[in-house]
């Protein structure tokens, strides 16, 4: 009864067993969907994932759709010739769109970037505002709106300042001289306690970094919470500063030392070379 | 100092002094402090303000749920072995109002020290409310206004000796109960491994004469989906 022949070559039981694989495709698309629908749900925004959904499910209908005309031996060459000449047109048109379509979908589940993270991408800095199909949106610092093409995004370096939960930043504090380097880190060291939002761990590092020309160099490297970084490093210079002056240690500045050639020296303590020379750059 | 006070009222805290007093028909809320007075006009005429213990986990700004407790002594403990000990916890101060339900927060302040952590790596840790605290075989008297107490059972589950250095809690979570002289709250700690361990809020009074406080994430209506926290990145 099986091998009755239904039209053409094809038989009852190729008939049946294209049914079974049609349905079973549509079984597996349908898993398939809610199963990325379940997982991407609060992972992106559901115009994306109705996208990706759709792509994935037409997908796999189609290979199904391929496997069920080779059994009931429609040719394919034919499709094949007009839909590779029809691919190689609409391709040349609209490689770009593809493109950026493509690494629309890699940002999707690579997910190197969400909305509201501050990134730079191809030199521009800002809130990312929204990542579509085909561009992210990135919402400049000085409030200006760019748009950014998804390949672009996919194949520059991207910088995301926020990916992490903490991050560190520094600064470079120089003292003079003639102040005590031990006593300013330990009150840098106190400041720091004080700030809630400056990390117990990992711990910051102050550190004498240089002796410079006209300054001992403290270099001050605190880590912060992504979320509060820019905030706490806005405010924290000058709380060093302040608190430093408060304990008599001043911020050094460039100076320089001239030694005149008459023979009169700005201080007893030098010898007079009668020559222009280049103080040690100690501020008096 | 805790619970229900009727208006016009003056208390004082370590450092603070909460008030709501009359002033042009109208009664003012003030609390005074290092950081300066902070005023707001209270239209609701008549009605008591509840001050309570909330959760550490508001001030200065609610970035994170979790609070990581750092032991000043580590804790040894044997294989197969479940112990009690208590720690202190920080807590912020909430003024609540109320006609009937629901409450309204008008201020949080706190008296404890404040202070961050990173819990894990800087790509997947948890940002976290520090806290150092002593361990305490039976249950401490601390300064109440700063810090609170913590009766955590400890239990090793696995087959060698563990070092327990630090605890991390989810203080959405949080069942805090007080009295006159005490904020307290349980917690339970399960060893499941050298570096990792789940922990969990109990709701346990340390007596039934103590009261319970509001929990600030049910008044903000969070969904807490739960309340646990696995540590897997070191005990």
């Amino acid at each position: 009864m099986f091998d009755t022949i239904i039209w053409g070559r094809v038989t009852l039981f190729d008939l049946i067993v294209s049914m079974i694989i049609l349905l079973a495709t549509a079984l597996v698309a349908k898993g398939v969907s809610l199963y990325l629908k379940r997982i991407f749900k609060d992972k992106i925004q559901l115009d994306h994932l109705s996208i990706l959904v759709k792509v994935v499910s037409y997908s796999i209908i189609g290979i199904g759709l391929i496997a069920v005309f080779a059994l009931i031996g429609i040719d394919l060459k034919g499709l094949l010739f007009a839909g590779t000449f029809a691919g190689v047109v609409v391709g040349i048109a609209s490689q770009n769109v593809v493109g950026n379509m493509m690494a629309g979908l890699f940002l999707v589940v690579e997910r190197p970037l969400k909305i509201g993270d501050q990134v730079e991408i191809d030199d521009v800095r800002g809130f990312v505002e929204d990542i579509r199909i085909l561009s992210t949106s990135i919402r400049t610092y000085d409030g200006m709106y760019v748009r950014i093409p998804n390949q672009t995004v996919f194949t520059t370096k991207m910088v995301n300042y926020v990916f992490n939960q903490v991050r560190r930043f520094s600064y470079n504090v120089g003292i003079r001289y003639s102040d005590d380097a031990d006593r300013a880190i330990s009150i840098i060291r106190s400041v720091l306690d004080a700030e809630p939002f400056v990390l117990h761990s990992p711990a910051a590092q102050v550190f004498v970094h240089k002796l410079g020309d006209n300054a001992v160099e403290i270099m001050v490297r605190p880590w912060a919470p992504v979320t509060e970084w820019y905030s706490l490093k806005m405010k924290l210079l000058w709380e060093i500063k302040k608190t430093l002056e408060e304990n008599s240690i001043e911020i050094a500045f460039p100076q320089r030392t001239v030694w005149f050639g008459d023979g009169t020296n700005p201080s007893p303590n030098y010898p007079s070379s009668g020559k222009l020379q280049e103080g040690p750059g100690e501020q008096e | 100092m805790f619970g229900k006070h009727t208006v016009p009222f003056v208390l004082e805290f370590e450092g603070a002094v909460v008030s709501v007093q009359p002033e042009n028909g109208h009664l003012i809320y003030r609390r005074q402090g290092e950081s300066g007075v902070l005023e707001k006009n209270l239209l609701h005429h008549g009605k008591p303000l509840h001050i309570l213990p909330v959760e550490p986990v508001n001030l200065p700004k609610n970035i994170t749920p979790f609070l990581m407790i750092e032991f000043a002594r580590s804790i040894f403990l044997g294989s197969k072995i479940e112990e009690t000990v208590y720690v202190s916890f920080p807590y912020e101060i909430g003024v609540f109002i109320s006609a009937r339900k629901p409450y309204e927060v008008i201020d949080i302040f706190s008296l404890a020290t404040q202070k961050y952590t990173l819990y894990g790596e800087p790509k997947s840790g948890l940002v976290c409310r520090y806290w150092k605290s002593a361990v305490f075989s039976k249950e401490p008297e601390l300064f109440p206004l700063r810090e609170g107490i913590i009766h955590l059972t400890i239990k090793n589950t696995t087959a060698d000796w563990v070092e327990i250095r630090k605890l991390v809690l989810n203080a959405f979570g949080m069942k805090i109960y007080y009295d006159k002289k005490r904020v307290v709250q349980s917690a339970h700690m399960k060893i499941v491994g050298p570096r990792s361990a789940e922990t969990d809020l109990l709701v346990s009074p340390f007596s039934r004469a103590m009261n319970k406080s509001i929990e600030l994430f049910s008044l903000r209506k969070q969904i807490i989906s739960t309340t646990h926290v696995m540590m897997r990145d070191g005990i």
